[in-house]
């Protein structure tokens, strides 16, 4: 039988935007002399985009120009709002796979040991 | 459950992030909303994750030392509350000797006197040991009032102190010697016949008027000559005058059983405790004034006899309970301690009008062979377990009344899984067990109970909740006492106001010399110059 506690590290999937965003960005293409950016950068400007769509119109550019203007760490402090919000969605998401599964994984369960029981009875 | 965990998460979450909205919109009016809505999901997440006992505000009898073992393989150890509802419905301990029915008694006793001080109680004794007198006055304090049938110093009751048909049917059962049944019949027939008449003269009567009235028929005469002229029913008097008219010879024969019966009670040394015209111990006030009664009633044929008589009573007063109380009743709980062998015929009707009158009854026995040996088909048994509130069982020593016990706790379904050697099959199995195995009933400590009781909680929620608990000792609130209790005597029955039969026809002379009187005054008063000799005539 399946029960969350029995499945509770998909819960650390809850983390993964935390790290993405937290990850540098780098210009993976410089080999080539090409820009061909990659990382966290990308993560946090449309984290960024997220708040900012939810912020009054005049705090909105405050915010816009704290993060354009910031360094990495504040980068990553001005998209935790937007984090937060994803968190809350991923959480609501695995409650839905994660209730999908377990009453599925337990009917099969049930049903079986039912069927064991039933013959046994006999 | 999990969903409000769930929620309980959003709303901390979103209560951070209401954090960062308010810094950034500098507290404007749209901070509210994250605000909001994470009060909402955290108030969710904690009304739901709340631990929801629907039977945590029970009231009543707090045991600590408890495991629930509703199911078995997952008991809960934590103090047991013992619903005071349940309690009122009257419960049934069964113990061996030394298993501790006594103490817990005595305990109940003490809650009770904690929870409901204005309510009284009374406790019926069967063993008559001073050890739980002086144990019982030690946690509960001393009873108002206090009957024995065997020591010298004891409050007075009067057993005719009840309703003619209660008393018609009690000493029918007590007294009437059944073993042939023509003089059975004879003997019921004395007492329906005399019962109704002295019942209704309106004056306190007693059994030794009762024994005069069918001895001594000038006794009879006068008091049907009494009866006509305070205007008694006319065939009350009728059907004793038909009982009398028969040959007195032929009529004190086939009553002589019954008279044989009624003889201890009548001049015995328990006499003087039981006929009281005006006795110290009226049952039905006592109950009324919220009183504690003590029945130091060990057993014997006489206790016996008494305890009958007295339990008649009780049902008289649940009677009147239930009929003329019909508001704010309070409860009076009757604790029959080691009263198995006091069971009697009509001891099921009367339980069952104590309890809905309220005045739960609490059994404390040793076997349930007791119960089975009440003359009802053998149906007492259940009948006792079909209308109590709790059963508890004790450390019990006979293998039968432990298999019994044992049932009464159930089953349960468990799954077994099984291994074959060598290999990885495995089979899985739904067994049956018993929730309490007859063994462990006779392993267990003096206090130590496994019982059942029901629990209710608002909107009519009701569960057996079963447990293994051990009871605690009564406490020592009060001085314990080194002797039995001294109770004042009271009034004298000759001084009393009452029917006097007995004082009055008991010594021949006395009535001779009485007749006389009375011829004289009548002479005297028509101026007649009758003789002596006459007196027959005119009485």
């Amino acid at each position: 039988m399946k029960s969350w506690w029995s499945i509770k590290p998909v819960f650390l999937v809850l983390l993964l935007p935390w790290v993405l965003a937290a990850l540098p960005t780098v210009n993976v293409g410089q080999l080539k002399a090409r820009e061909f950016w990659i990382g966290g950068g990308f993560i946090r400007e449309w984290l960024a985009q997220l708040f900012i769509d939810l912020l009054p119109l005049m705090q909105a550019d405050t915010y816009a120009v704290f993060f354009t203007t910031g360094d990495v760490v504040n980068e990553y402090l001005a998209a935790v709002p937007g984090l937060l919000l994803v968190t809350v969605g991923g959480l609501w998401g695995l409650y839905l796979i994660g209730s999908l599964f377990i009453y599925a994984n337990n009917w099969i369960v049930r049903t079986n040991q039912k069927s064991i029981r039933s013959s046994l009875k006999r | 459950m999990a969903i409000y965990l769930f929620a309980y998460a959003t709303g901390v979450l979103l209560l951070i992030f209401s954090g960062f909205y308010g810094y950034w919109s500098d507290l404007s009016i749209y901070s509210a909303i994250p605000a909001g809505a994470a009060a909402l999901f955290v108030g969710i997440g904690v009304v739901g994750t709340r631990k929801r006992d629907d039977f945590s505000d029970i009231a009543g009898w707090r045991i600590e030392e408890a495991a629930e073992i509703s199911e078995p393989e997952k008991p809960v150890v934590a103090p047991a509350v013992l619903d005071i509802k349940s309690l009122d419905l009257g419960m049934l301990v069964v113990g061996g000797p030394g298993a501790g029915k006594s103490m817990m008694a005595i305990a109940y006793q003490e809650f009770l006197s904690q929870y409901r001080p204005d309510s009284g109680m009374a406790y019926f004794e069967g063993k008559g040991d001073f050890d739980i007198y002086r144990d019982r006055v030690a946690a509960v304090g001393h009873p108002d009032y206090f009957f024995s049938s065997e020591l010298e110093h004891s409050d007075t009751i009067n057993v005719m102190a009840s309703p003619t048909e209660t008393i018609i049917d009690t000493f029918s059962r007590v007294f009437v010697d059944s073993t042939n049944g023509y003089y059975e019949a004879s003997q019921k027939k004395a007492i329906r016949a005399t019962v109704p008449l002295i019942k209704s003269l309106g004056e306190p009567v007693i059994l030794p008027d009762l024994w005069m009235l069918l001895t001594d028929s000038q006794a009879a005469r006068d008091v049907i000559r009494k009866a006509k002229d305070v205007g008694v029913d006319p065939d009350i008097v009728a059907t004793c005058e038909q009982y009398f008219q028969e040959d007195e010879e032929d009529r004190l024969n086939k009553i002589d059983g019954l008279l044989n019966k009624l003889h201890p009670f009548v001049s015995g040394p328990i006499s003087r405790k039981i006929n009281a015209y005006e006795p110290t111990l009226n049952i039905s006030d006592a109950v009324a004034a919220g009183k504690t009664i003590y029945f130091h009633l060990p057993l014997s044929d006489t206790s016996l006899a008494v305890a009958t008589m007295i339990t008649e009573q009780f049902g008289v007063v649940a009677r009147n309970r239930q009929l003329y109380e019909l508001d704010g009743r309070k409860a009076y709980p009757l604790m029959f301690d080691d009263w198995g062998a006091f069971f009697y015929s009509n001891f099921g009707p009367i339980t069952a009008r104590c309890r809905s009158a309220k005045m739960p009854i609490n059994f404390f026995f040793q076997s349930k062979a007791q119960t089975d040996a009440v003359l009802t088909g053998g149906i007492f048994t259940s009948e006792i377990l079909d209308n109590i509130g709790g059963v508890w069982s004790m450390r019990i020593n006979g293998w039968d009344t432990a298999k019994w016990l044992a049932q009464q706790f159930g089953t349960y379904e468990t799954q077994e899984i099984s291994f074959r050697a060598g290999s990885d099959d495995q089979q899985m199995m739904t067994v049956e067990k018993e929730r309490v195995r007859t063994d462990w009933l006779r392993d267990l400590n003096a206090g130590e109970a496994y019982g059942m009781i029901f629990a209710t909680a608002e909107g009519g929620l009701m569960v057996n909740k079963r447990y293994q608990l051990r009871f605690p000792l009564p406490g020592k609130n009060h001085e314990a006492p080194t002797y039995w209790p001294e109770i004042a005597a009271g009034g004298a029955n000759d001084d009393a106001g009452g029917l006097h039969l007995w004082r009055d026809y008991r010594d021949a002379d006395q009535v001779t010399l009485r007749k006389r009187e009375a011829v004289k005054s009548v002479l005297d008063d028509a101026g007649s110059d009758l003789t002596d000799g006459d007196d027959e005539v005119l009485l």
